[in-house]
């Protein structure tokens, strides 16, 4: 009787002790889900983040601002023949250094496309660095900017978008 | 002794029954923390500062670039957009063919429809003080309905009058 009695108490034990066990594992299984939803989340935080910085890059590059005597005139101004100067030495098949200026500029840009596209008062777009790697982009900012087409003394403005795009690696 | 036995069996069945309702309420009550848990999670508010980034760039560069642009209209000079609202808010005649006014709301209206309106954002863009005493003539372009609640990120621009005392402001609020 009381062989049978404990019998029973270990069963019990055992059946508690299973429960438990199953219900540890069901968590773990959960926690891990979560856990690799999150980090799946700051890798494309981080991704987008990488592009905010290169837009932050790109808006600032004194190669293709508007100078008017040594001093930056306007903020946010980019001059139109710099911009084309930039297109042809970094694309174009004539080009002297075209590897080496990719180069360059690989080390800022990375995997990344930025275009210059003016809005106003005619539309065309300029593609000044294109190195999209996988083809899937992440994150695409529109910085709206001033584009100056300086025929000698004071240049006619007009409007315009940087465009700047991120792809996962 | 039978009757002894049948009240000792009963006692020890009402005390596994006890043990399986604690068994199960510990069951529940680790199921309800879960669920807890997971709803929790679920309306935890994501902070999108991609978003309010966009809308913060947006809002103070385009208002920036915006008032230095050379409308077409004006070939022969250097005025700008800043110049054609100074020259609407002090009720100054141009030799543009239209007046100072209707280029600013069209060329405004022109840049608005290719870039923001394209880009599906909900905006605002208005002037303040453009004509004075007459709200009616202030240059107001929207894409989509905000209320004040719903304005986000705000960049404005004071364009002064001199040499009348006074600005006259450019402001563009881009929604949530």
């Amino acid at each position: 009787m009381q062989s049978k009695k404990s019998q029973i108490q270990m069963a019990e034990s055992i059946a508690v002790v299973i429960i438990i066990i199953f219900l540890l594992v069901i968590g773990i299984v959960f926690w891990s889900g979560i856990n690799r939803d999150d980090i799946k989340t700051s890798q494309l935080e981080y991704q987008d983040l990488s592009v905010i910085e290169l837009a932050k890059i790109a808006a600032e590059l004194p190669e293709l601002r508007c100078y008017n005597t040594n001093v930056v005139t306007k903020v946010n101004c980019f001059d139109w023949y710099k911009i084309l100067a930039m297109n042809y030495s970094m694309n174009s098949p004539s080009s002297t250094n075209k590897a080496q200026v990719f180069d360059y500029y690989n080390y800022y840009f990375k995997n990344s496309r930025i275009t210059i596209q003016q809005i106003y008062p005619n539309d065309t777009s300029v593609v000044i660095y294109n190195n999209n790697i996988s083809k899937q982009t992440t994150l695409q900012i529109s910085i709206p900017i001033i584009i100056e087409k300086n025929y000698g003394r004071e240049g006619r403005k007009g409007f315009g978008l940087l465009i700047v795009e991120g792809y996962y690696r | 002794m039978r009757i002894n036995n049948n009240t000792k069996r009963k006692k020890t069945h009402k005390k596994s029954q006890m043990e399986m309702f604690g068994l199960s309420l510990i069951v529940i009550l680790i199921i309800i923390g879960f669920l807890l848990f997971v709803s929790f999670r679920k309306t935890m508010p994501i902070t999108d500062y991609k978003k309010s980034y966009i809308a913060d760039e947006t809002a103070s560069n385009f208002v920036n670039s915006v008032v230095n642009v050379n409308p077409v209209e004006c070939v022969g000079n250097d005025y700008t957009i800043s110049d054609m609202l100074k020259f609407c808010a002090r009720g100054d005649q141009i030799d543009c063919g239209a007046s100072a006014c209707e280029i600013a709301n069209k060329t405004l209206w022109n840049i608005t429809s290719r870039t923001l309106v394209k880009q599906g954002m909900t905006f605002i863009l208005y002037t303040e003080n453009a004509k004075w005493g007459d709200p009616a003539a202030e240059i107001e372009l929207k894409n989509g309905d905000c209320t004040n609640r719903e304005r986000g990120q705000v960049g404005t621009i004071p364009i002064s009058l001199y040499p009348v005392p006074g600005h006259v402001y450019l402001s563009l609020a881009i929604c949530n």
